[in-house]
């Protein structure tokens, strides 16, 4: 094959914000594909906050991405050639790719393809695949069984109108809990209220700096469970809301990513997870891969019957990816947060 | 009431609330007649009084887990003592009783129901233990292990390791077969701490900035359970060593109960809980009282056999009691602080 492929690699490595600079654009020809490969279009790839852990000083070397190769992502695609007997050209599969027009799966290692997902009778955008079928969509799913949730006890979601956060509001009323999200804008609050059935949001940025009164106007009863996505200024008073035995679930704390810790908001009231006894548990989604074909069936299901909606923020353009990295981890986005590679339905 | 019963009583009152760090000025002592026992009441002689870093918690207006002090009253405290006089079935004259919330005074009168009668198979041991090893402290190690799950062979780490309850979490530890490592205060405790079997220990204070180069060097390997008795910096050295899925159990954070929010240094380093998936639990022990006699019988025998050894610092007489009290939220301390008010029968 001799056509061009794009990708886009690490060029530097940030320390603080990540701009648009530290990444770089080459072209470089579509590769072949030995016996067992499987060579993907890409047509969306998702843009998620682990990435800037993954691009900076702060892990060790082997887990971060290599400088000068390129950016992986998780992307759905096309299968455009394959030598592997699982996969057929025109399957339509998800996997961690490069960020590229094309990739190759070698020996097909981590594709799959998707299911069969449907909202209202039509199957499911394919970004939806991204994002509430993907990896903030099971991220959620566990960290709501890690919570532990009770009916009738009140869950706050920071970061609630993104890629996890849209989710967990959404499983908390299914689970009969009373679900309060904080959001950066009046319209992603609005959205919450209106279009997801949250009980009641704020926008933490107009609330600032009180932000412990916004969130007990609308938890008057303290908090049980608190999901955490961006740490910081709104775990704090999380930490002071919260109930006797709450427990939180530290899914991430975006907030912090970009800051050297000098500059890092420090959390000054931790002696209320002693006298509280509070829980308060890390997560990673990688843990437990093995229960993703339970996570898939039970979402599908979710989404089959209307009871989850999901909303999407898509920036169209590989070369449109890093601005749209960016703005994500400044919390422009509003939903979850793709870039469309291109799309081929 | 015996004849060698005084005619009138000393007790510490608590005379106004600490802004910050506690002073003598928080305290007055008022001699009173000595109370009269009413039906169903003991008078019971304090021998022992007990200096807990809790007390810090209520001499604030801020509702805590401990019952707050009532300005003008005297101060409460757990209480070793002798039944001077009874007006109950259950006492008689000369019982060596406990009791949780006794007055800072050389009498106290209280309903039966307030004291019990200590464990005959405890008789042989220090009769301050009761304050300490098979106290409060003692039972707070025993269930804060618990909730850490240790396995054998992995690294615990334990701050005011000579404190209260820190002897005893790192001996414990030592029975379940992990590696023990502490902090203390002066090059005396670390000394100590290692007369106890701990495998390596450090003086926090001559670490200066670099705790964790410090914790780094006693724990090579990393902290699959950190003990935290102290909060802040300690806690920030603790979570930049910890493991991959570590336990940081809350136990206290004394470093922090003197300081307003705004004078706390917080916390800098929580994306690690996220990124290590760290199960941070805070816990008080009277929420697992029903585990009592199950304790006792662990910690009378280990105290027996000599497996568990358990140092108490004595302040002589009821009238240094705010200056002990004093001195053990400021880690002057060397081992359990007690104060003896009257003699041992």
């Amino acid at each position: 094959m001799t056509a061009t492929n794009r990708q886009i690699v690490l060029k530097s490595r940030p320390d603080g914000w990540v701009t648009p600079d530290h990444f770089e654009m080459r072209e470089v020809s579509v590769p072949d594909i030995g016996d067992g490969d499987v060579l993907v279009r890409a047509l969306y790839m998702s843009l998620d906050p682990y990435m800037r852990g993954r691009i900076g000083t702060d892990r060790p070397p082997a887990d971060r991405m290599p400088l000068g190769g390129p950016m992986e992502a998780r992307v759905v695609g096309r299968v455009a050639a394959s030598r592997n007997a699982d996969f057929r050209e025109g399957d339509l599969v998800f996997g961690s790719l490069d960020w590229a027009d094309y990739s190759v799966a070698a020996g097909g290692g981590g594709l799959r393809l998707l299911p069969d997902a449907r909202q209202d009778g039509k199957p499911v955008p394919l970004a939806w695949h991204l994002g509430a079928l993907g990896l903030p969509g099971m991220t959620a799913w566990i960290g709501m069984q890690i919570a532990q949730p009770v009916a009738g006890e009140t869950l706050f979601v920071s970061a609630a109108s993104g890629a996890v956060g849209q989710i967990v509001g959404q499983i908390a009323k299914i689970r009969g809990m009373r679900a309060v999200g904080s959001a950066g804008t009046d319209a992603k609050v609005a959205f919450l209220t209106d279009d997801l059935g949250f009980d009641a949001a704020f926008n933490y940025k107009t609330a600032s700096p009180d932000i412990l009164s916004a969130l007990q106007s609308c938890a008057p009863g303290g908090l049980d469970v608190y999901f955490d996505n961006v740490g910081g200024l709104l775990l704090e008073a999380a930490l002071d809301a919260a109930n006797l035995r709450a427990r939180i679930i530290a899914c991430g704390m975006v907030s912090q990513y970009n800051l050297p810790r000098e500059q890092t908001t420090g959390v000054r009231n931790l002696p209320h997870i002693n006298r509280k006894r509070i829980r308060m548990q890390g997560m990673g989604v990688g843990d437990h891969g093995h229960r993703q074909a339970e996570f898939l069936d039970e979402m599908a299901g979710w989404l089959a019957s209307g009871q989850i909606r999901y909303r999407v923020d898509i920036a169209d353009g590989l070369e449109n990816a890093p601005t749209a990295f960016v703005a994500m981890l400044k919390g422009e986005n509003f939903g979850k947060q793709v870039v469309r590679i291109a799309d081929d339905n | 009431m015996t004849t060698t019963t005084p005619e009138t009583n000393r007790q510490i009152i608590f005379k106004s609330r600490p802004e910050g760090w506690v002073t003598p000025d928080c305290f007055e002592m008022r001699e009173v007649p000595m109370p009269q026992v009413g039906e169903g009441e003991v008078l019971v002689r304090t021998v022992y009084m007990s200096m807990d870093p809790s007390m810090r918690g209520r001499m604030d207006a801020a509702k805590s887990y401990a019952p707050g002090w009532v300005l003008g009253e005297p101060c409460k405290t757990r209480i070793l003592g002798e039944v001077a006089a009874s007006r109950s079935d259950a006492f008689a004259e000369g019982d060596l009783v406990f009791g949780k919330v006794l007055d800072w005074a050389d009498y106290s009168v209280v309903p039966a129901k307030a004291v019990h009668k200590i464990n005959p198979e405890s008789v042989g041991l220090p009769l301050s233990y009761h304050l300490g090893a098979l106290g409060m402290p003692g039972m707070t190690a025993w269930i804060g292990l618990q909730i850490a799950e240790p396995v054998a062979g992995e690294t615990l780490f334990v701050s005011a390791a000579s404190g209260a309850v820190g002897q005893i979490v790192g001996q414990i530890a030592k029975l379940k077969g992990l590696r023990v490592v502490g902090s203390a205060g002066t090059d005396e405790k670390v000394a100590y701490l290692r007369e106890l079997g701990f495998d390596a220990a450090f003086n926090y204070r001559a670490a200066g900035d670099d705790i964790l180069g410090a914790l780094e060097k006693a724990a090579p390997e990393g902290l699959d359970i950190y003990f935290d008795n102290v909060g802040g910096r300690v806690l920030e050295a603790a979570l930049d060593h910890a493991k991959v899925r570590a336990r940081v159990v809350i136990c206290g954070m004394i470093s922090q109960y003197n300081l307003s929010r705004e004078d706390t240094p917080g916390i800098r380093n929580l994306p690690h809980i996220n990124r290590k998936r760290i199960r941070m639990e805070g816990f008080i022990m009277s929420d697992h009282v029903d585990r009592r006699a199950e304790f006792e019988a662990d910690m009378i025998a280990w105290l027996k056999s000599g497996q568990i050894k358990y140092r108490v610092d004595v302040a002589e007489g009821l009238e240094n009691a705010p200056a002990a009290m004093i001195a053990m939220l400021k880690g002057e301390n060397f081992g359990k602080q007690v104060v003896r008010v009257g003699a041992e029968p």
